[in-house]
């Protein structure tokens, strides 16, 4: 919840974490870029310009994949996918960095023609000419994860196949793993029996987000799901916070986006179980936050 | 003429493709709703054996039928001219007759029988037992069945095709978003459906035409009609009576005798173009014919009609004992339900995640081939009524979205034995997650477990029957895939939820 308290404490927290250099894991920072308006184009084009702009990340001739969160038949304001905002205004950022095509497809839960159609991520990802796509068997290949407890699994090869791929997840609660943000949005870009991985589910989103390297993760706070998700479906659970963070550090960018949703990083085992084996930064201490507010 | 005839039936079988694959859901349209590009409804209009029995077995008429009268009235002008003209099916066994004797598969003579009449007995078997609020039609009707054929047979074939693995990616693109809307075709039924569909077909190996001949009712309608015809095929005194024309009769109509059988006629003209005097001509002849229908055949029709419907009757088991009879969405009564159900298969054809299925024996006999929900092969999509926008017959009715997404068709249960939670005390948590309804109706309970001497929490998901809609996405989706520990059967509270 974002009262003034948690408030204060995010800023205060913020600033320590700037001024004073990191002691433990000595050395490089993660960089998070969090922007807030409530044009939320706005704040996701401020939030990469933050990080470095999207010159940084995308090159001429790329052709780029985007996984946002377009997992459930529930329209935009359920904040269950990802906002199509946000979405569209990256496609079109790729496009003026000079981005050869960009894709955008997931691989949803519930009927995907259902969840692409009421998602509005489809209709305003073509709207700026991006590819998307219903996956079909076909698309998928079993490749190796290279996991402890995920050997192979059948993966959706698009976003292994272009030259960069972007995380665009949407922060929300999740009954089974606490919270899904964007270490738990690469389980989208799977197929298989994925009901079954909920057995050892902190273990298998550990392993995914090592498998998948997005160029840059982009956080969508805009709409954050504070109950009832994964799938929600009701205004109540849903609190419009107008954010976005930008980051190359998935963990931080989860730790983060975790107090939004009232969750203490800690106590999500994929954070703590990345953040031990060197995928990301979880303590604000090894961070750089630039914050801005449009 | 002959020509003429061919260019109708090529014609009118490119229409019946044309709607038939029309019938699908837009893949590549993102901005509308669940919608279809097209209805197969438009198939049946020209069908007054639809029409009349379902009329006469539900006793509801719906305006669009009323189309079927243009083609009553057209076939007291001009006389059977549907089978040979129009009728989709027919021209399938044109077709494979066309080949069977280009192969030489008749040679024997074309001698006359009586079986012709076979076809009339079953028409008034099907209009009797429609009397009695059962409606045979779905089964025995050519569109019906082609429809059926195509939908529940063809098209898990052409899924079996898409499913090649050296098929180029544009042909199975082209499969998957403009043949058949979904990757899936899985129906325990396709191989019944298939049997019977290409029996029909290969009996043209025998006689040609086999079925239109022989069998069909809607072609025994039309015979019937087209006994009062005012044009039909005359013959003139310059009949050498060659009997070449009897020989090329395939509808056994005898045009070259006494005893032309005008009901039988189907237009064909093949007699026409090869009598070679041309004393054959198609013109106006108000004689009426006369079909020798016996009277101890239509007294066994009759008779039969009974005894079948007793039958069916002794064996008719209470529907609402079987637990696996979930209806689509839309269907309410089951009494209705079977009374207007021309078991197509059209709502099949168009469930977008496979749920829809021909019952085998789950409804009672007379419930065969009519589709009902099966949580294992996939689920009722909670913003999607295709089957209700599709259904010629308003079967199941055409709902709004709003409240298709409050209709009830069962209620789930959780197997404690098998459930990961109840069973092993780990979480799990994936009917939860994909239940749709707001609030959902599968919610957990917690509590605590002790084990390794350590405390933690397991969540143990319950179903709210107040809520559930029975959509069986939860027994699809259970990792416990083989049984699934979470399953509906069509118990439930009945009408939509408030």
């Amino acid at each position: 919840m974002i009262n003034r308290r948690n408030f204060l404490k995010f800023g205060f927290a913020t600033s320590v974490a700037m001024s004073i250099p990191s002691l433990a894991e000595g050395g490089i920072k993660s960089n998070l870029a969090i922007a807030e308006s409530t044009d939320h184009r706005k704040a996701a084009s401020t939030a990469i310009e933050m990080l470095g702009g999207i010159d940084k990340f995308i090159k001429k001739g790329d052709v780029v994949a985007i996984k946002p969160n377009m997992a459930w038949a529930r329209e935009p304001q359920y904040a269950a996918n990802t906002n199509p905002e946000v979405v569209a205004e990256v496609i079109k950022l790729c496009y003026k960095a000079g981005a050869k095509k960009v894709i955008v497809t997931d691989n949803p839960c519930d009927n995907a023609r259902s969840v692409f159609n009421l998602s509005k991520i489809p209709l305003l990802a073509q709207k700026e000419n991006a590819d998307v796509f219903i996956p079909q068997r076909r698309h998928y290949e079993n490749m190796d994860i290279g996991g402890k407890f995920l050997g192979q699994w059948p993966v959706l090869k698009i976003f292994k196949e272009v030259d960069k791929v972007i995380n665009i997840p949407v922060a929300k609660n999740h009954s089974s793993s606490k919270v899904t943000i964007g270490m738990k949005n690469w389980m989208g870009a799977i197929g298989g029996n994925r009901g079954f991985l909920h057995q050892n589910l902190h273990q298998a989103i550990f392993e995914l987000a090592t498998f998948f390297k997005p160029n840059l993760t982009l956080i969508d706070c805009t709409r954050i799901m504070l109950q009832g998700g994964p799938s929600g479906g009701s205004l109540s659970y849903v609190r419009k916070l107008n954010r976005i963070i930008a980051t190359t550090d998935v963990v931080a960018g989860d730790a983060v986006a975790c107090e939004y949703l009232e969750i203490n990083p800690y106590d999500v085992r994929y954070l703590t179980l990345a953040a031990d084996n060197g995928l990301g930064r979880i303590s604000k201490s090894n961070m750089n936050i630039q914050y801005e507010k449009i | 003429m002959k020509r003429f005839r061919l260019i109708s039936q090529i014609t009118f079988f490119v229409i019946f493709i044309l709607i038939f694959f029309n019938a699908i859901i837009d893949l590549n349209d993102f901005s509308g709703g669940f919608s279809l590009k097209g209805g197969i409804k438009y198939i049946f209009i020209v069908d007054p054996l639809i029409t009349i029995n379902t009329f006469l077995a539900s006793h509801r008429f719906e305006l669009i039928y009323g189309f079927s009268i243009i083609f009553i009235l057209l076939t007291l002008v001009l006389g059977r001219f549907f089978c040979g003209w129009v009728c989709p099916f027919g021209t399938i066994h044109h077709f494979f007759s066309f080949i069977a004797s280009k192969l030489n598969f008749y040679k024997k003579d074309n001698k006359q029988t009586n079986f012709y009449r076979l076809k009339y007995y079953l028409l008034f078997f099907i209009l009797f037992t429609a009397i009695f609020g059962i409606n045979l039609s779905g089964y025995f009707d050519p569109l019906s069945i082609v429809v059926k054929g195509f939908g529940i047979f063809l098209l898990p074939i052409l899924s079996l095709f898409y499913k090649l693995e050296f098929l180029p990616d544009s042909i199975k693109d082209f499969l998957f978003y403009n043949i058949l809307g979904r990757e899936d075709y899985y129906y325990g039924q396709a191989f019944a459906v298939g049997f019977f569909f290409l029996l029909l077909i290969v009996l043209n190996f025998y006689k040609s035409r086999f079925w239109c001949v022989y069998l069909c009712p809607l072609g025994g309608l039309y015979g019937l009609l087209s006994k009062y015809s005012l044009f039909k095929i005359r013959r003139d005194d310059s009949c050498l009576n060659c009997g070449i024309c009897n020989k090329y009769c395939i509808a056994q109509a005898e045009p070259g005798s006494e005893s032309f059988k005008s009901s039988e006629c189907m237009l064909l003209f093949d007699c026409v173009d090869r009598c070679s005097v041309r004393a054959l001509d198609y013109t106006f002849y108000n004689k009426s014919s006369k079909i020798d229908l016996t009277r101890r055949g239509m007294v066994s029709s009759s008779v039969s009609a009974l005894v079948g419907m007793s039958l069916i009757n002794v064996s008719l088991i209470k529907p609402e004992k079987n637990p696996s009879l979930l209806r689509p969405p839309g269907a309410e009564n089951e009494k209705d339900f079977l009374a207007l159900c021309i078991r197509c298969g059209g709502c099949m054809k168009v469930c977008p995640e496979n749920f829809l299925q021909p019952a085998f024996l789950q409804a009672g006999i007379i419930g065969y081939w009519t589709p009902i929900g099966n949580p294992s092969f996939g689920y009722c999509v909670y913003n999607c009524n295709l089957c209700g926008q599709i259904c010629p017959t308003g079967a199941i009715k055409n709902l709004a979205i709003e409240d298709k997404k409050r209709f009830v068709i069962g209620t789930a249960f959780i197997d404690k034995n098998r459930c990961l939670p109840y069973a092993y005390n780990v979480n799990c948590m994936v009917c939860e997650e994909h239940c749709p309804t707001s609030p959902k109706a599968i919610f957990f309970y917690e509590h605590t477990v002790l084990k390794n001497g350590k405390e933690y929490i397991v969540k143990n998901p319950m179903v709210n029957p107040e809520l559930c809609i029975g959509c069986g996405i939860c027994t699809y989706k259970c990792p416990v895939s083989d049984m699934p520990a979470i399953y509906v059967t069509s118990i439930k509270k009945g009408g939509l939820l408030t």
